[in-house]
């Protein structure tokens, strides 16, 4: 037994079993959010019950459990809100009658009120109206969806132009402030023109309002009355229609067509419905972005610090004292620097900006308030410690005779840094640099108060001049899971949302650490040291 | 001072000169007043038993000393008649001057081009042919151009120990210095290779000047052309290599050499 413990095979087994623990538990995470987010897009059979006293549920099934008596029951997702209140309701298995999966079902994911589950029951449209025949209706229905079709492209456009519209005149009007700021007499020529401009782009903007109300009025006409379960009836506009289909009657191909279609949409278009449905483009989009302008602060930054401490420094008290604070500063919670970064960046440097460069649209702030630059500057501020420590270890664990042997030949430090050691310490300088993006896409509370957003009107980036605008204010995938699990009056049925929402950011970070990865490992591959 | 010098040591032809070296490690001393010449085009050995200082002495002839912030160094050493401590001397220039071979080879993790011409990129030497020239030239007189010119642009992780040594051999001539500092070169080599360094330096001496330190006497006594014993700090005995090894004046070099001390 002596020998036994001697020869240690307990503490090996000890470590492979924490390994094993460790693996489980991360497995577990990674099963529990892909087998939830992959088939949220996959679409569910209608099913339509009835119950023991008569009533008709019908609608999909989300979830299968056993409630405190232990007696089964389904969690239904009846949609159809402004009829139930409720997207979601529970029924119990011993009060169900019969279950039934009828093929005329429709399943209408719609702009506003969430999904209709119901049949089709009558179709209008200025030209036709249909009142019975599921047949004739479905037929109906495609005409008058094609008919509208134009009147929806109008629509689009005329949201365009008002948008652009907006824009401009908020630019007049600026610049209005402006001059009248500097106290120019009114009746200067600039002025005059700008209040000119201000009117005729008033008028203008009138007459597109008025142009997008004759519009709605037109679409109004087009609309579908859909009979739910119980027999009760909605009207349902064909503009509202975001996607139709018939899950009942689908085959595999269409229902991968059906998946393929909502993936494109989560990947470039807007959320709607307070971001519970829809797509995640702009979360993306500020995710990605963000990561992307911390890098370009935290790598030089924390290399350059990492350099100067391990290379020039005396290496006494002082510096002993840095590196512990360094280290130190990895671990102070990441809300306390979102703290910083609004007290210093946004408060501080984003003030100084307004008083200098935008005094006339004071008092509402440009720079001095949360924008995806400060947000940026701050994360900069949270992950460049680990870079520092990296770039140190990097260069420490280099061996001194490769320095010996550059000086020996003539030259400087300078020289030796940038030709040998920085080469050679940039595979340990990118693996600090991985850490460091992986903890900057995961972060979410520093960013709360520096200028993430529920919803941003605008990407930080786009076709207007300049076309960087790292003043707005930006979304985020982690806010957005925060926000959609967790603050969305509709908890439930944001949930899947929030599945794919996760998925999403553990693979964008997965997707940038692996090619920072294989970067590190192109380079550790081209300096490696001789084995010695 | 109980230094001895040998009879025959009155060189002529000096390229250094070293005078009342004094070196301390923070409060310890560890050269205490080392004064010889260093015949040009030679080979110089420097034996003693280890920390007796001849590595440190070694490494006071570029300064590579000036990298320990702790070192404090007195007396003069003079290439060429100019004292290389002297604050006007550029140590840049000077370790070019002076090359060095280290123990453990420390090829840099290029090709083995890039390795032979780092002095002179450093240097800011862009021309191809010249680099080109250099490089050939380099391997040839470092025995190491046949087996290498084939594989120029490999890493130089890729070839065996001796190879990397006698590759460290050829990046400190292709700055044609007029001095080469070898620490114990062939300490951590086999024995074939050993001997393969052994020619080179054989073959070296003539062009350069070479200060090679040393633990194997027999490498000594086949090598060099004079010999240093250092004991505790002290250069107890300089010579000619042959008269120190067959009839040396002092009674602590011979128990060194025939092996009943160190």
């Amino acid at each position: 037994m002596k020998k036994f413990l001697l020869r240690g095979e307990p503490f090996v087994w000890a470590t492979g079993l924490t390994l094993s623990i460790i693996i489980t538990m991360t497995c577990l995470l990674l099963y529990v959010v892909v087998a939830n987010g992959i088939a949220v897009f996959w679409p569910q059979k209608l099913v339509q019950i009835v119950l023991n006293d008569g009533r008709i549920a019908l609608g999909e099934i989300t979830q299968e459990e056993n409630d405190n008596n232990n007696v089964p029951r389904l969690q239904l997702k009846i949609g159809n809100r402004e009829l139930n209140g409720l997207d979601f309701t529970w029924v119990s298995e011993k009060d169900i009658r019969s279950r039934s999966y009828p093929e005329e079902l429709y399943a209408i994911e719609r702009q506003e009120n969430g999904n209709f589950y119901g049949s089709l029951a009558e179709v209008h449209s200025p030209e036709i109206t249909v009142i019975e025949g599921q047949s004739a209706l479905a037929e109906a229905l495609a005409k008058a969806r094609l008919q509208a079709e134009s009147l929806l492209m109008d629509k689009k456009q005329l949201a365009q132009k008002i948008s652009s519209l907006n824009l401009a005149l908020g630019k007049v009007e600026q610049k209005l402030v402006g001059y009248r700021h500097q106290h120019t007499d009114e009746q200067d020529n600039r002025i005059k023109t700008l209040v000119d401009s201000e009117a005729n782009l008033k008028t203008r903007f009138k007459e597109l309002v008025a142009d997008g109300q004759k519009n709605t009025e037109q679409l109004s006409a087009y609309y579908g009355v859909f009979k739910t379960g119980d027999g009760k009836q909605s009207a349902v506009r064909l503009a509202d229609i975001v996607r139709l289909y018939q899950p009942n009657k689908m085959n595999v191909s269409a229902k991968i067509f059906h998946y393929a279609g909502k993936l494109v949409e989560l990947f470039i278009a807007d959320p709607r419905e307070s971001n519970t449905e829809g797509g995640l483009f702009p979360a993306i989009f500020g995710t990605v972005m963000l990561v992307l302008l911390m890098s370009l602060l935290s790598f030089p930054l924390g290399v350059i610090t990492g350099i100067y401490l391990r290379e020039y420094a005396h290496q006494g008290i002082l510096v002993k004292i840095v590196r512990i604070a360094v280290n130190n500063l990895a671990g102070i919670p990441s809300i306390v620097y979102g703290i910083f970064g609004l007290g210093f960046f946004i408060y501080g440097i984003g003030g100084m900006l307004d008083q200098f460069f935008f005094p006339e649209s004071l008092p509402s702030p440009t720079f001095g308030t949360g924008g995806i630059l400060w947000a940026s500057l701050t994360l900069g501020l949270l992950t460049v410690p680990v870079v520092i420590v990296a770039t140190e270890e990097a260069l420490g664990s280099i061996p001194p005779s490769i320095r010996e042997g550059s000086l020996a030949l003539g030259a400087t430090r300078f020289q030796t840094l940038t030709r040998l050691l920085l080469p050679m310490a940039s595979p340990g300088i990118m693996t600090g640099f991985i850490l460091a993006m992986a903890r900057a896409a995961g972060e979410v509370a520093p960013l709360m108060i520096t200028g993430v957003v529920k919803l941003a009107p605008s990407l930080p980036i786009d076709g207007q001049f300049p076309f960087f605008h790292l003043n707005r204010k930006f979304m985020h995938l982690g806010f957005h899971i925060y926000d959609i699990g967790f603050q969305s009056p509709n908890v439930e049925a944001a949930k899947p949302m929030v599945y794919v929402t996760t998925l999403l950011l553990i693979l964008i970070v997965l997707s940038l650490c692996s090619v920072a990865i294989h970067l590190r490992n192109k380079m550790r591959k081209r300096y490696a040291i001789a084995d010695v | 001072m109980n230094l001895q010098t040998n009879p025959i040591m009155s060189i002529t032809d000096a390229i250094a000169e070293v005078k009342d070296l004094h070196l301390y490690y923070g409060d310890s001393e560890a050269l205490r007043g080392i004064t010889m010449s260093i015949p040009k085009k030679k080979v110089t050995a420097l034996i003693g038993p280890s920390g007796c200082g001849k590595s440190t002495f070694l490494r006071c002839f570029n300064r590579m000393n000036d990298l320990i912030e702790s070192i404090r160094i007195e007396g003069t050493i003079t290439i060429d008649g100019q004292d290389i401590n002297d604050n006007s001397v550029d140590v840049i220039e000077l370790r070019r001057r002076v090359g060095m071979v280290f123990q453990k080879w420390n090829p840099f993790p290029k090709s083995i081009y890039e390795n032979v011409i780092y002095g002179l990129r450093i240097a800011g030497v862009k021309d191809k042919n010249m680099l080109d020239e250099t490089v050939e030239k380099s391997l040839r007189r470092a025995a190491l151009w046949d087996e290498m010119k084939d594989r120029l642009h490999e890493s130089a992780m890729g070839i065996s120990g001796g190879q990397m040594q006698r590759l460290c051999i050829a990046r400190a001539i292709a700055v044609s210095p007029e001095i080469i500092l070898m620490d114990e070169p062939c300490s951590a080599l086999d024995p074939r290779s050993t001997s393969r360094i052994e020619e080179l330096i054989r073959e070296l001496q003539g062009d350069y000047t070479i200060i090679i330190v040393t633990h194997n006497m027999q490498q000594a006594a086949r090598v060099s052309d004079f010999t240093a014993y250092f004991y505790l700090g002290e250069l107890i005995e300089f010579g000619l290599t042959k008269l120190v090894f067959t009839s040396p004046v002092c009674k602590e070099t011979e128990d060194y050499i025939t092996g009943r001390f160190g």
